[in-house]
């Protein structure tokens, strides 16, 4: 299994600072070392995920077979791949009629320390790479480590676009993609435009505010730097996420004490009431996320639609 | 238009002694010449046909002389310069005088009463302590003013509306509970009420008021509010209570959700209404003011 290193641990800290200064923090700092294992443990078993109906494996698989190529080597990139048990399923299937390389990639050691793991043993190249797909050198980089490749066909699952700033992941995906490469997007879905659904979306975030593990998943960045759950509350707040027609929910956390931190030898002054923005879930009207796409060229190719999750295809123009 | 209303008027009170009718032809001549050449800004229809249409609305409800007299001239000295409460007070009666004195906005005093009043609902409190009648043509007024105001500009409708809940919608659940009262009982029920609430003046009436649709009103800040209903952020803290509303299409039609907020314990919604919203019925809201949007 070939492992490229795209990012440095000195980027990767500079922007945790950076992040902590401004009191909001990117969603790749809650996959540090272990808390990768405890999203596994604390998210896929919360209301918010078991409860959600959503394209299955294979609806992921046949969509990869339609929209690719036979008798061309193919790249199958997973930005954002966690620990890649969906990716593994899908490439088995593929496979078997295929010349497909798997190339994980993740901003999280942890994540492809997990990935590594799922895919031991498997008859197909793999390929695991650590790196940040905003980033303009993770685009050369992955150029060149893909150059060989006849198409490339990228996967962003898991409604990981619903946790980013929407501007900055769709950008990054237009410069990131060639001209006709294809994008499979997992976006999570407004079962309705009503105050009353809205509030049930809500709710069901709400609910992890309950759970023990949930809770400390969210302060993992915090704690790394002596913040505790004694210094202050999660909470969470929705917000209006006007461009892509998107029901937002925040979790921040609230200090109610003051504490000063200290993080590369810099000192952090924490002080009550500061809200540290945690981690944002958008929630999306499937039309206006698909014309959020369509503005920034990208054409839509395909879709599967279920109840609270859908697959979209899109293609750069 | 004016005559068909006139002529129902008329009708209804033909039962009344011959000096009522005749005082009520004398109202019915003062409506019209206060009123001549006037159109509601709402409808474009001569204005007379709304103290004649609350008239109507009174004399079906409550049969009584005074209170449907005092309905035609209760905008009279406010729209018409040549018209003085004086006059009405002259001409009509000190009862009919006191009724229209108590809802003409035109003075915080009351004509030949030494009586200063902070605004014109302390002056409509304050009379309809001493007369429930002057509250049952507010109410009346009010109710015909409803029917046409969405020709209103959204910022005047918010006003209205907003003033309705905070004033008027808790009056007439005190007066008329459900729905339909005789004078006697909507005089009862106000008198069990301040009774019961220790009320002994209008300015604490105007607060009970306040206090049944929202928490964090008072008369200082109600004004404020008033002048600038659309472009307040309101809160409710009642996560049961907000799912009743969202179950509500008048008020999901109504309003713009600004956050939901918590932390598990602690709930908090805040929106800003865009249409007109009245919430009616024992089971209020509880509003509560957070803050003047600029957006």
């Amino acid at each position: 299994m070939e492992y490229r290193i795209l990012s440095d641990s000195v980027r990767f800290q500079e922007e945790f600072l950076t992040g902590l200064k401004k009191r909001v923090l990117d969603q790749k700092f809650l996959y540090f070392d272990e808390n990768a294992t405890t999203y596994y443990k604390a998210i896929k078993s919360s209301l918010s995920y078991t409860g959600d109906e959503r394209p299955t494996k294979d609806d992921l698989a046949s969509f990869l077979q339609t929209h690719t190529s036979k008798g061309r080597r193919t790249a199958f990139i997973s930005i954002g791949c966690g620990d890649s048990s969906i990716e593994r399923y899908v490439m088995e299937k593929l496979n078997a009629d295929g010349d497909y390389t798997y190339i994980a990639v993740d901003s999280s050691h942890a994540m492809l320390k997990l990935s590594e793991e799922t895919l031991k043993g498997v008859n197909f190249e793999v390929k695991l790479v650590l790196g940040d797909f905003m980033t303009s050198r993770f685009t050369r980089e992955l150029d060149a480590l893909t150059e060989e490749y006849d198409e490339r066909i990228f996967l962003f699952y898991d409604n990981t676009i619903g946790n980013l700033s929407q501007t900055a992941a769709v950008d990054s995906f237009y410069n990131m993609l060639k001209h006709n490469e294809l994008l499979i997007v997992e976006a999570s879905l407004r079962t309705g435009i009503s105050k009353s659904d809205d509030l049930k979306r809500f709710k069901k975030y709400l609910s992890w505010l309950e759970n023990e593990t949930l809770m400390n998943y969210l302060m993992w960045p915090l704690t790394r730097i002596g913040i505790t759950k004694e210094h202050g509350k999660i909470m969470l707040e929705s917000f209006d996420a006007a461009p892509t027609g998107a029901f937002g929910v925040r979790f921040y956390f609230q200090m109610l004490e003051n504490v000063k931190a200290t993080y590369r030898r810099e000192t952090l002054h924490f002080m009550k009431p500061e809200r540290i923005r945690l981690l944002d879930v958008h929630i999306y009207d499937p039309e206006r996320f698909v014309d959020f796409f369509v503005d920034r060229d990208f054409l839509l190719r395909d879709k599967a639609i279920r109840s609270h999750r859908a697959l979209f295809v899109f293609k750069k123009q | 238009m004016p005559q068909a209303v006139e002529r129902q008027l008329r009708q209804l009170f033909e039962h009344h002694t011959p000096s009522e009718k005749e005082l009520l032809s004398t109202a019915i001549e003062y409506a019209k010449r206060g009123h001549e050449g006037q159109v509601r800004s709402s409808s474009g229809k001569p204005y007379v046909i709304h103290p004649m249409e609350v008239a109507v609305m009174l004399e079906e409800r409550f049969q009584d002389s005074v209170l449907t007299i005092a309905a035609l001239l209760h905008d009279v000295v406010e729209d018409c310069d040549t018209i003085c409460m004086k006059e009405i007070y002259q001409v009509f009666g000190n009862e009919v005088g006191f009724i229209v004195d108590s809802v003409t906005k035109t003075e915080c005093t009351f004509w030949g009463i030494d009586k200063e009043c902070s605004s014109h609902i302390d002056k409509l409190l304050f009379g309809g302590m001493k007369d429930v009648r002057c509250l049952l043509l507010k109410l009346a007024d009010r109710e015909n003013n409803l029917q046409s105001i969405d020709k209103f500009r959204d910022e005047k409708q918010m006003r209205i509306s907003f003033e309705t809940q905070a004033v008027y919608l808790p009056l007439k659940l005190i007066l008329c509970k459900d729905g339909s009262c005789t004078l006697q009982d909507a005089s009862i029920r106000l008198q069990q009420v301040i009774e019961r609430e220790g009320v002994t003046t209008s300015k604490q009436l105007e607060d009970l008021l306040f206090g049944y649709s929202f928490t964090n009103l008072n008369r200082e800040f109600y004004h404020e509010v008033y002048s600038c209903s659309h472009n307040v952020v309101w809160e409710l803290s009642d996560l049961t209570r907000y799912e009743q509303l969202c179950s509500n299409t008048e008020f999901c039609q109504s309003t713009k959700i600004i956050s939901i907020h918590s932390d598990g314990k602690s709930f908090r919604v805040r929106f800003k209404f865009q249409k007109v919203y009245l919430h009616e019925g024992e089971e209020v809201m509880k509003f509560k003011f957070s803050h003047f949007s600029t957006a």
